[in-house]
């Protein structure tokens, strides 16, 4: 593992996309999010405050993460392999001595790796501006993070072996691009709100799609004031998140499918 | 003792309706400078495609050092070059070749070394996109190099280069040789499989023509074109010539009540000639010629 992730970083480390991303990223977490720090809306400065405190530093961050994740590593994840398609270093490194199966790898493992540093920033961030922020320390509202964490991992992860699936299926970055972020900002939209609602009438399997499912392993935190709405949508019988352990049972399947199909079509193909 | 680096068999793929390869057979022992030889689109990349693991094959088999690796690990084995030199274009050779190495384990590259066998040292800090496609062929062998691999394989390695180019890189090729590796060498170009390779076999349309040493197929026959009036010219003909030693195979001419017959290099016309009019056939056309590869190769390729 450590030979494959070592030579993942000696094509990574002078790509200057995947240092823009990463840049973008490390820039964004923060910069974005102290922005609403100086948002003008004083009558509401008790609510935002919340933002940087313990617990809710972590889903407010999390939740744009959520954002930063899907745009950077998703778009990383596309260009992990169509770069090697367009540049035929996929050929030679078959040739130079690589088997199919641990190219493969060596991809699941750079995106393991690199979603693992997005974590580890995550945290670090949210702790960060929780100290800042947060007067009275309450250890149990500190640890929401590192529940959160394992989540945010596999949400960065999912993103991005979805990105690599259709970068691998597709060869080509631009369409391969283009129709990851089609297809997450409204391809599924599109299905489940009109193909599903007309095929099987408005219900909770809406919520089991791979990206909601994905989206929902760190979910938008919505304000108090929607609570009564989101209470009388249960009352019901419908959901509009799917539950931590739903959202990571739903994304863990759908990231082996991606990846066992990927890898089903990658052995048969030439290269 | 001849020791089979490559056995091909039957290998064969098709691309839709089109058959790419046709069930070929191939055998490269150690040491074997070993052309293929072939017109454009004949299925020369697409038969080291396969045996370099890229192309899944429809049919048969192929094995290197007889099955004592496993493909990937016979791989690390091989230096390819297959068709363009493919690299990291934001990265410098030394950086590109790194990679070749590690994917290799090689633990002491030399890279220093062989970028100077390619003459691209002075160039070596420089990212491969600002390359010339020379100097991209040239690090291509750089990497093909790496591990002191043992059987190297180069598919139109002067493709697309201008003749110093197309000098610089046979030398390197001839520089190889002699270091006592195994080449397999796919090429269009006649010239520069007589000049280099020992063995070559010739394919057309994926179809295996001919193989053998290139002095069994190019310079060590003759050609002997000999030809009666249309009125001596029946069945007997063929068979009277296909009798006399020394004639190794008689084709007729088109049309033409001519044959032409492979023959070995000391084959005496004069005697021949006797021997025909003994038999009752008056020759009216007589010429025996030596073989080049071209001829060869138009001929079998017809």
């Amino acid at each position: 593992m450590l030979h494959l992730l070592q030579l993942e970083w000696m094509k990574l480390r002078q790509y200057r996309l995947f240092i823009i991303l990463v840049v973008i990223y490390m820039i964004s977490m923060p910069g974005i999010f102290a922005s609403a720090m100086n948002a003008e809306i004083d009558e509401l400065s008790g609510t935002m405050k919340s933002i940087y405190m313990f617990p809710g530093v972590w889903q407010y961050l999390g939740y744009l993460g959520n954002w930063m994740t899907f745009f950077c590593f998703g778009f990383l994840g596309v260009t992990l392999v169509t770069m090697e398609y367009s540049n035929k270093t996929l050929r030679q490194n078959i040739m130079t001595g690589m088997s199919r199966k641990t190219f493969y790898w060596s991809k699941i493992y750079v995106m393991a790796a690199i979603s693992f540093f997005a974590t580890l920033y995550f945290v670090i961030i949210g702790l960060v501006y929780g100290f800042m922020n947060t007067d009275y320390i309450m250890t149990s509202r500190v640890m929401v993070g590192f529940e959160l964490a394992p989540r945010y991992w596999l949400m960065c992860f999912g993103y991005m072996v979805f990105a690599f699936f259709l970068g691998l299926l597709i060869r080509r970055s631009g369409i391969a691009i283009f129709l990851y972020f089609s297809y997450v900002l409204f391809g599924e939209l599109i299905l489940r709100y009109l193909v599903h609602t007309k095929l099987f009438g408005f219900n909770n399997a809406m919520n089991y799609y791979p990206l909601n499912a994905m989206e929902d392993l760190v979910p938008v935190p919505l304000p108090i004031m929607f609570n009564g709405v989101l209470e009388r949508a249960n009352d019901m019988g419908y959901n509009f998140f799917l539950t931590p352990w739903q959202a990571i049972i739903t994304s863990s399947i759908y990231i082996a499918l991606f990846l066992g199909l990927g890898y089903w079509a990658f052995q048969r193909r030439d290269l | 003792m001849s020791i089979p680096i490559l056995e091909v068999q039957q290998l064969t793929k098709k691309y839709g309706s089109i058959t790419a390869v046709n069930h070929l057979d191939l055998t490269v022992e150690k040491g074997n400078i070993f052309g293929i030889l072939g017109p454009n689109g004949s299925g020369k990349t697409t038969t080291l495609g396969m045996v370099a693991g890229i192309i899944r094959p429809k049919e048969g088999t192929f094995r290197w050092f007889q099955d004592q690796y496993s493909e990937a690990a016979a791989r690390k084995r091989l230096g390819i070059l297959l068709e363009t030199p493919n690299f990291y274009p934001y990265l410098n050779a030394v950086r590109n070749l790194e990679i070749v190495a590690h994917i290799k384990k090689v633990k002491q590259p030399r890279i220093e070394e062989l970028l100077e066998l390619v003459n691209l040292s002075e160039r070596k800090k420089s990212n491969f996109r600002t390359y010339s496609l020379g100097m991209k062929q040239r690090l291509a062998i750089a990497g093909a190099m790496i591990g002191e691999p043992e059987v190297l394989i180069f598919d139109e390695p002067t493709n697309g280069l201008d003749p110093q180019g197309i000098a610089e890189v046979r030398r390197i090729i001839q520089e190889i040789a002699s270091m006592g590796k195994t080449i397999i060498m796919a090429s269009h170009i006649l010239d520069e499989v007589e000049k280099i390779c020992t063995h070559v076999a010739i394919i057309k349309k994926g179809n295996l023509l001919a193989q053998g040493t290139v002095g069994a197929i190019i310079s060590d026959d003759a050609i002997v074109e000999v030809g009666v009036n249309a009125d001596y010219f029946d069945g007997t003909f063929k068979e009277v010539i296909q009798a006399y030693e020394g004639v190794k195979t008689a084709q007729r001419v088109s049309n033409l009540p001519h044959f032409e017959l492979t023959v070995a290099k000391e084959f005496d016309a004069a005697r021949f000639n006797h021997y025909l009019c003994n038999k009752g056939l008056p020759v009216s056309h007589l010429v025996k010629r030596q073989r080049s590869l071209e001829a060869e190769f138009l001929e079998i390729t017809k």
